[in-house]
C-alpha cells in the first residue's frame, strides 16, 4: 500500500475523477475545494445534455465514487510552492499549510462575464439572461421574469458564442459546450413555454458529442427551433420593454431586426488559473490562457514540474464526461509515475 | 439594403407545417448546398435556399429559388441528409395559401 | 481678442485617458510611450478603461454616424470617466479632442440636447455621467511639462557633431485649435503647443509660410478614392513650403496629420520622383510624445519609429542617439521579422 500523500485542488468532475482513482488505490488524498459542496459547475446546472439527466444526481454519483479522502470545503488555496525534495507545500486561506508528495490541479474554468459585451445588454435589461442564469430559472431556484409567464406567444432568442470566438473579448477559442447547451435549453424552453417560439443566432453549430447532432435535429424537427446563422450585433429596449435585436442572416445575406421577450446568452468558458500555478509551479499557458500540459496528444495531464498533474477544463473547455475522464486519466498517469 | 423584420408569424408555423405534412424530410435540411451544386438545370436553383427561405416564412421567395427546376431529381442523390428534394419541390408547387388550404398555383 | 484667450488651463494630474483609433492601428508605440512618460517619468496618475470605444469621429465627419449617436458615444466615455472617479479627460487624438469640445459646446448652447442624450445613454447602458472639469489633448500635457521633460532629457534636439540646433517644423491638427481656438495653446493664429516644446528640447522652430495649412488628412478628401488627390495636393503644398528651410524633422500633434505627412511623402516620391530633403531619405515625422520619448532616451524601436514610412535613422544620427540597428525588426520575444521591401526613390 502507498503511504504517499496526494493533494487534489478542485472538486468538480475532474477533481472528483482524480480523487476517485487515487483514493481507490490506497493513497492518502486531500481534496481542496473553494466552494462548500463538491461538484463544481455541476451545482449550477439543472439538467445535462444530451439526455436531460439532473446535474445534481451526476454530482452525487461522482462524489460517491471516491473512497476515504480528506475533504477541505470552502478552501480557496492561497498559494502552492515546491520544495527541493519534490514535495508541495499548500497554503490554505487561514495560513495553515499542508504538505503533499504530488499535486493534481483541477481548478476548472470561469464562466464568461456577459456584461463585458455591453452591446448585448446583459446587466442592463433584466430580460437578457445568460445560459447559467437560465439553468437556475429552469431548476426553479430563480424565478423567470414574472411578466414572461403571463405572455401568450412568447418570443425567445438564443445568442451563441458570447465571449467565445471573439477577439474583442480576448477569447479566440471555442468554448465547445455552449452550442449543445443552446440546443438543450431551447428544447427546455419550448417544453416550459409551449406557445413560445425560439430563434437561435449562431456562427457555426458544433455538435461533436454522441447524441448532440440528434438533439440539434430534434430541436428543429420536434420543437421548431429556428436557427439563424449570424451574430447579434446590438440589443436595445423597445418602448414596450421588449428586446430589439439586430443581426445579419448570413445565409440569406440580409440584415434582420427582430423583437424578443427573453434573450439567453450562451456564455463561454474562460481560463481561471491562479497566479501561483504559473509563477511558482511553472505551468505554461496556451494562447487562450488555459494551462498547457506537456503536449496535447499523449501527455496532456503531465507538466514539466515533476509531481504536478493537470486535470479537466483548466486545460480548455471540456464537457462533464470529458472532465471526469480526464481527472481519472491524470490520476492514472500519477499512479504510473509513482510505481515507476 | 432593405432591412427585413424577421417575423415568426409565418416561419416554422402555418405554411411550413402544411408542407411538412406533405414532405416530412424537409426538416432534415442542413443547408449544405449540395443540391444547388449538383443542379443540372440552372445555377440559380437551390432547394437548400428554398427550404431556408421557407423557414424564415418567405414562401414567395422560396418558390422563386426553384424557378427553372427540371424535376430531374439529381439533387436527391447528393443530399447527405436524405431529404426528398423532389417531394419538397412538389410540395412547394402545390403550395398552401394563407388559410392553409392546398391550392394548385 | 485678449492675449489670455490664447492660453488655456491644462489639468496638472489625475487624468482619464481615451485612446486614438489611428494611433492604435498605425503607431501604437506612440501611445505607449506617452503613458510611460506620464506615469513613470512625470509620476502622474493616468487611468484607462478597456471598455471605452472609438469616439466615432471619423464616421461623424463622413456623415455615417448621426449627431445623436456620436453625442451618446461621447456621453458613454464620460460615464466611464465618472465611474472611475476622475474629472480630467486626457485625449490622445485631435479628432476626438475636437469632438469632445464640440459636443460639450453644443450642450452648453442647447441644454435640451444634453438632457436627451442623458436619456439615450441611460436607456442603452444604464450609465450616468458628470461632464469633465478639464479636457486636455496629449500634446497639451507634454507642453505643460516640457521643462520637466527637458531637465530629464538624455539627448537634445541639436546636431551632435556641430552643436547647431536642429530645425523643426510643426504642424498643428486643424481640430485642435481651428474649431475652438480658445481650446488650443496659441489658438489658430499663433500655434505654440508644439513649437515651444521643440525649442525647449533644443531645436529651432521654423515658422514656414504654410504652417497653418491643412495637412491633407481632411476626412472628406481622403475617404473617397476619387478625391484622394486633394489630400495629396494639400500635403504637397505643406512640403513645398517647408522644404526651403531644410527641416530635420516634422512634429505633429494629430494622429491623422502625422500619418498622412508621413505616408504621402512616399506617395509624392513615387508620383513626382522627388523627396523634400537633400539626402533623399524624406523628412521624419514624429508626434509630440515620440519626440519627447527620443530626447528622454527611449529606444527608438520601443517607441515604434520603424513603423513610420519615412525612417527615423537620419534624425537619430543627427541627434547622436545610440541605438541598435539590428533591433529594428526584432520582436519582443527576440524573433527577427522579415525586412520590408524598400522603395527606390524614398531611400531607407
Amino acid at each position: 500500500m502507498h503511504t504517499k500523500k496526494i493533494a487534489v485542488i478542485g472538486a468538480g468532475p475532474a477533481g472528483l475523477g482524480a480523487a476517485s482513482v487515487l483514493s481507490r488505490n490506497g493513497l492518502r488524498v486531500s481534496v481542496f475545494h473553494r466552494e462548500a459542496a463538491a461538484g463544481g459547475h455541476l451545482n449550477d446546472w439543472a439538467w445535462l445534455f444530451p439526455r436531460f439527466v439532473p446535474a445534481r444526481d451526476v454530482a452525487v454519483s461522482m462524489a460517491a465514487e471516491t473512497r476515504q479522502v480528506d475533504f477541505h470545503p470552502g478552501c480557496h488555496i492561497a498559494g502552492v510552492s515546491r520544495h527541493a525534495n519534490g514535495q508541495f507545500k499548500i497554503v490554505m486561506p487561514d495560513g495553515q499549510t499542508e504538505v503533499a508528495d504530488a499535486l493534481v490541479y483541477a481548478g476548472g474554468f470561469r464562466v464568461f462575464d456577459a456584461s463585458r459585451k455591453e452591446e448585448l445588454g446583459y446587466g442592463i435589461y433584466p430580460r437578457v439572461v445568460t445560459s447559467a442564469d437560465l439553468e437556475k430559472m429552469l431548476a426553479g431556484e430563480v424565478p423567470f421574469p414574472v411578466e414572461l409567464l403571463q405572455q401568450q406567444a412568447l418570443r425567445i432568442g438564443v445568442v451563441h458564442c458570447v465571449g467565445s470566438r471573439d477577439e474583442k473579448s480576448g477569447n479566440r477559442h471555442c468554448s465547445r459546450m455552449c452550442c449543445v447547451t443552446g440546443v438543450k435549453q431551447s428544447i427546455e424552453l419550448r417544453k416550459r413555454f409551449p406557445n413560445s417560439r425560439v430563434t437561435a443566432f449562431y456562427m457555426d453549430m458544433r455538435m461533436f458529442g454522441n447524441g448532440y447532432e440528434e438533439l440539434y435535429l430534434e430541436a428543429q424537427r420536434d420543437w421548431q427551433v429556428l436557427f439563424v446563422r449570424g451574430r447579434v450585433s446590438e440589443v436595445a429596449e423597445s418602448d414596450e420593454g421588449r428586446l430589439r435585436v439586430k443581426a445579419e442572416d448570413t445565409l440569406l445575406g440580409r440584415p434582420i431586426r427582430d423583437e424578443f421577450d427573453l434573450l439567453v446568452l450562451m456564455v463561454g468558458m474562460e481560463a481561471d488559473l491562479p497566479k501561483w500555478l504559473i509563477e511558482d509551479l511553472g505551468v505554461k499557458q496556451i494562447d487562450a490562457g488555459f494551462a498547457r500540459g506537456n503536449d496535447e496528444l499523449v501527455a496532456s495531464n503531465r507538466t514539466p514540474t515533476r509531481g504536478l498533474y493537470l486535470a479537466g477544463s483548466c486545460k480548455g473547455p471540456l464537457s462533464v464526461a470529458e472532465a471526469w475522464n480526464d481527472g481519472q486519466a491524470a490520476a492514472q498517469q500519477l499512479l504510473l509515475d509513482l510505481n515507476r | 439594403m432593405q432591412v427585413r423584420d424577421l417575423s415568426m408569424a409565418g416561419a416554422w408555423g402555418d405554411s411550413v407545417d402544411v408542407l411538412k405534412a406533405i414532405e416530412p424530410s424537409l426538416v432534415n435540411c442542413i443547408t449544405c448546398g449540395g443540391c444547388a451544386a449538383a443542379c443540372a438545370a440552372s445555377a440559380n436553383v437551390s432547394v437548400a435556399k428554398a427550404i431556408l427561405l421557407l423557414r424564415r416564412g418567405l414562401l414567395a421567395d422560396a418558390r422563386a429559388a426553384l424557378e427553372g427546376c427540371l424535376f430531374c431529381g439529381k439533387c436527391r442523390f447528393v443530399c447527405p441528409m436524405g431529404v426528398n428534394t423532389r417531394g419538397v419541390i412538389a410540395a412547394l408547387t402545390f403550395s398552401p395559401d394563407s388559410s392553409g388550404n392546398i391550392l394548385h398555383q | 481678442m485678449k492675449w489670455t484667450s490664447y492660453e488655456k488651463e491644462i489639468a496638472a494630474d489625475d487624468f482619464f485617458y481615451v485612446r486614438s483609433c489611428i494611433r492604435q492601428t498605425f503607431f501604437p508605440g506612440a501611445e505607449n510611450v506617452l503613458l510611460n512618460i506620464l506615469r513613470e517619468r512625470l509620476k502622474l496618475t493616468v487611468v484607462e478603461d478597456a471598455r471605452h470605444t472609438s469616439c466615432t469621429g471619423i464616421g461623424y465627419h463622413t456623415d455615417i454616424v448621426p449627431l445623436e449617436t456620436i453625442m451618446t458615444v461621447v456621453a458613454r466615455q464620460m460615464a466611464l470617466m465618472t465611474e472611475s472617479g476622475f474629472k480630467n479627460l486626457l485625449v490622445s487624438c485631435v479628432t476626438s479632442f475636437g469632438i469632445y469640445n464640440e459636443v460639450l459646446h453644443l450642450w452648453d448652447d442647447h441644454p435640451e440636447l444634453e438632457t436627451k442624450v442623458r436619456e439615450h445613454l441611460w436607456r442603452a447602458t444604464r450609465r450616468e455621467f458628470v461632464k469633465p472639469a478639464n479636457v486636455a489633448h496629449a500634446s497639451d500635457v507634454i507642453y505643460k511639462y516640457r521643462r520637466e521633460i527637458a531637465q530629464m532629457a538624455q539627448y537634445k534636439l541639436v546636431n551632435a557633431q556641430t552643436g547647431e540646433p536642429l530645425k523643426g517644423v510643426d504642424h498643428i491638427g486643424c481640430h485642435y485649435a481651428k474649431i475652438f481656438p480658445v481650446k488650443g495653446i496659441g489658438g489658430a493664429e499663433f500655434p505654440r503647443v508644439l513649437s515651444d516644446v521643440v525649442t525647449e528640447f533644443g531645436a529651432s522652430s521654423v515658422d514656414y509660410p504654410e504652417r497653418r495649412h491643412c495637412c491633407g488628412f481632411g476626412f472628406r478628401q481622403y475617404i473617397l478614392k476619387e478625391t484622394r488627390g486633394y489630400s495629396v495636393s494639400n500635403s504637397k503644398i505643406k512640403f513645398e513650403s517647408m522644404a526651403p528651410y531644410q527641416p530635420d524633422f516634422i512634429v505633429a500633434n494629430c494622429p491623422g496629420c502625422a500619418m498622412f505627412l508621413d505616408r504621402w511623402q512616399y506617395t509624392l516620391s513615387e508620383m513626382e520622383g522627388k523627396t523634400y530633403d537633400a539626402a533623399g531619405r524624406g523628412i521624419p515625422v514624429l508626434s509630440h510624445e515620440e519626440l519627447a520619448g527620443l530626447v528622454l532616451g527611449y529606444d527608438p524601436w520601443e517607441i515604434g519609429l520603424q513603423m513610420h514610412q519615412v525612417q527615423p535613422e537620419s534624425l537619430l544620427e543627427k541627434m547622436g542617439v545610440v541605438f541598435d540597428p539590428g533591433g529594428k525588426f526584432r520582436t519582443r520575444g527576440g524573433r527577427q521579422l522579415p525586412r520590408p521591401q524598400e522603395p527606390d526613390i524614398l531611400l531607407v
